[in-house]
C-alpha cells in the first residue's frame, strides 16, 4: 500500500497541485485520462452524522435569489421501518433545468428532529429527489411528482399517466411518489425508508 | 425534458442510444449485508431499487460561484488574523472523472472532518445536541477552536481539486464499541450527473486501524477499499509547505453517448 495506487490510471507521481488562498503554493496537475475504456468507480461510503458542519439553512429555500413564478412548498417526514422519524436525513432536490442567477435549481434540507424536512421553490411537474440517511450505504434516488388528482368523479390523474416510471409502477407503489396537494402552492410528501408504503427508490 | 423511453430497461444494458449507466459491478459499493449495524437494519428499504431509464439523471446541477462559496483551506476557519488550527497540515489534491476517464468539471466537493485530536467541532444547532449526545459526549479528546472542520471546493476545467486542512485524529467507534474509527474525511460529491452522486470516505495509507474499522472493511473487494486510501506524494515546488496526499475519485459515467451510440452503429460495447 505505500507505494502509489498502482492500477488504476494514475501513475505514483503527484505532479501536482495546488494553489491556495493567500499561499504561494503552485504545483502543476498532470492530466490523467485514462486511456483503457472504463475505470473502476469510487466506493460509496455512509454520510455519518457531521455532515451538518456544512448544513445552511438557506439552501432549502431555493427561490432564495429572486426567482419569479408560482411558488411550490414541499414539506414532510421521514420515516423509518418502525414508522419513527429519522432525524438525521440529508434531502436533495433538484430541478432538471439549468441553474440560472436567481434559480439555483437545486437545494438541500436536513431533517429535523421529528424527521420533517421543507423546500421552498418554483412550481414544477416532478423533481428529482436523493436521500442521504446515517448508516446506509448508498444514497436513495427517487422522484416526487406533482399531479393535479382529478376531480369528485374519481379522473384518474392525467399527468401520471404520460410518466413511463408512475405507469408502470403498481397502484400502491405509484402512490409513494405522488406529493398530496395542501393547497395554495403547499404539497406534501413523507419519504418511507422501509416497511409498509415503503417509497419507491430508483436504479439508473 | 424529452419523453422518457417507453421499453422496459434492465440496467445496464444499452437499450436505446440516448445513453445509459454502466452497471455498478458487484463489490463496489459496499455490502448491505455488511452494513446493517447501527440504525441501518430499520432504514435499509426492502424492495430492491426500480431499474428505470434516466430521463433526468443524466445531468444535474451546477453550481455557480455567485450560489456557493468556495473554502478549500480549513486550517484558517477562525479567519486570516487568527492562529490556524492545530494539526499536520495536508493538502489534498486530486481529480474527478468518470468512467470512461473523462474530468468531471463544475462537481461540488464538501469535506468534514473531526480535528487532529479526533473530535468533530460541536453540533451548531443546539437541537443536533439533543439527538446526537453520544456524538459529542462520548468523545473525550479536546476542541480545536480554531477549526471546524468542514470545507468546500469546485472541480476545474480538468476535473482537478485541492485543498488544505489538517490531518484528523482517530475516534472511538460509537458503532462498534472497542474499536476506533481510523482517520478519515468525508468527501461529497455533488455534480453534473445526478446519477453519479457519490459520499465517500477518505482514509491515509498506512494506518493500521483501516484493518478493524467496520465501514471500510464492509468493502468486499479489496481493490474497492484501496481505493479510497490517499496516497502520500511529495509536492515538488514546496516540500515544506504540507504533507501531500492524493485521492482521485472516479464517478459513474454514461455508457454512450448519442454521438459515439451512432459511430457504432447503435449498439451498446
Amino acid at each position: 500500500m505505500s507505494e502509489g495506487k498502482g492500477g488504476s490510471g494514475g501513475g505514483p507521481g503527484l505532479d501536482a497541485a495546488a494553489s491556495l488562498d493567500g499561499d504561494a503554493v503552485q504545483l502543476s496537475m498532470l492530466p490523467q485520462v485514462s486511456a483503457t475504456p472504463r475505470v473502476p468507480i469510487t466506493a460509496s461510503q455512509p454520510i455519518g452524522s457531521f455532515w451538518r458542519l456544512l448544513a445552511e439553512p438557506a439552501l432549502a429555500d431555493l427561490t432564495r435569489f429572486g426567482a419569479a413564478g408560482p411558488r411550490l412548498e414541499l414539506r414532510g417526514t421521514v420515516l423509518d421501518g418502525d414508522g419513527e422519524p429519522v432525524p438525521d436525513a440529508c434531502l436533495e432536490l433538484w430541478h432538471p433545468q439549468p441553474a440560472a442567477a436567481e434559480f439555483p435549481a437545486w437545494g438541500r434540507c436536513a431533517t429535523d428532529a421529528a424527521g420533517r424536512f421543507r423546500f421552498l421553490t418554483l412550481a414544477a411537474t416532478s423533481l428529482s429527489v436523493i436521500v442521504l440517511v446515517r448508516g446506509l450505504p448508498l444514497p436513495l434516488w427517487t422522484r416526487v411528482h406533482f399531479v393535479a388528482l382529478g376531480d369528485a368523479s374519481g379522473e384518474a390523474p392525467g399527468e401520471a399517466l404520460d410518466d413511463a416510471l408512475l405507469a408502470s409502477l403498481p397502484a400502491e407503489r405509484r402512490a409513494t411518489l405522488l406529493a398530496r396537494p395542501l393547497g395554495d402552492g403547499a404539497w406534501e410528501w413523507d419519504v418511507r425508508l422501509q416497511g409498509e408504503g415503503e417509497t419507491v427508490f430508483l436504479d439508473f | 425534458m424529452s419523453d422518457p423511453p417507453a421499453r422496459p430497461h434492465t440496467p445496464g444494458e444499452p437499450t436505446s442510444d440516448q445513453g445509459h449507466f454502466w452497471p455498478v459491478p458487484a463489490g463496489a459499493h459496499p455490502d448491505a449485508a455488511a452494513s446493517t449495524f447501527g440504525p441501518a437494519e430499520r432504514r435499509l428499504p426492502r424492495h430492491p431499487p426500480v431499474a428505470t431509464p434516466p430521463t433526468l439523471e443524466r445531468s444535474g446541477p451546477r453550481f455557480p460561484s455567485s450560489h456557493h462559496q468556495a473554502t478549500a483551506d480549513l486550517t484558517r476557519f477562525a479567519g486570516a488574523a487568527a492562529p490556524p488550527a492545530i494539526g499536520q497540515r495536508i493538502l489534498v489534491a486530486g481529480r474527478v472523472t468518470d468512467e470512461r476517464g473523462q474530468p468531471v468539471s463544475g462537481a461540488m466537493i464538501e469535506v468534514w472532518q473531526a480535528n487532529a485530536a479526533g473530535r468533530y467541532h460541536p453540533p451548531a444547532e443546539e437541537q443536533d445536541v439533543l439527538l446526537f449526545p453520544a456524538l459529542d459526549a462520548a468523545l473525550h479528546a479536546p476542541l480545536d477552536p480554531h477549526f471546524r472542520g468542514a470545507g468546500r471546493v469546485f472541480t476545474d476545467d480538468d476535473g482537478a481539486y485541492r485543498f488544505l486542512t489538517i490531518k484528523p485524529g482517530a475516534y472511538p467507534c460509537l458503532e462498534r464499541p472497542g474499536t476506533w474509527r481510523p482517520s478519515h474525511l468525508h468527501v461529497s460529491i455533488a455534480g453534473p450527473v445526478w446519477a453519479a452522486r457519490l459520499v465517500t470516505q477518505l482514509y491515509f495509507e498506512g494506518d493500521p486501524l483501516l484493518a478493524q474499522d467496520p465501514f471500510y472493511q464492509a468493502l468486499g473487494d479489496e481493490e474497492a477499499r484501496r481505493r479510497l486510501v490517499a496516497t502520500l506524494v511529495a509536492l515538488h515546488d514546496a516540500p515544506e509547505h504540507a504533507l501531500g496526499y492524493r485521492f482521485d475519485v472516479v464517478l459513474r459515467g454514461l455508457f454512450a453517448t448519442p454521438f459515439e451510440a451512432a459511430e457504432r452503429g447503435g449498439g451498446g460495447r
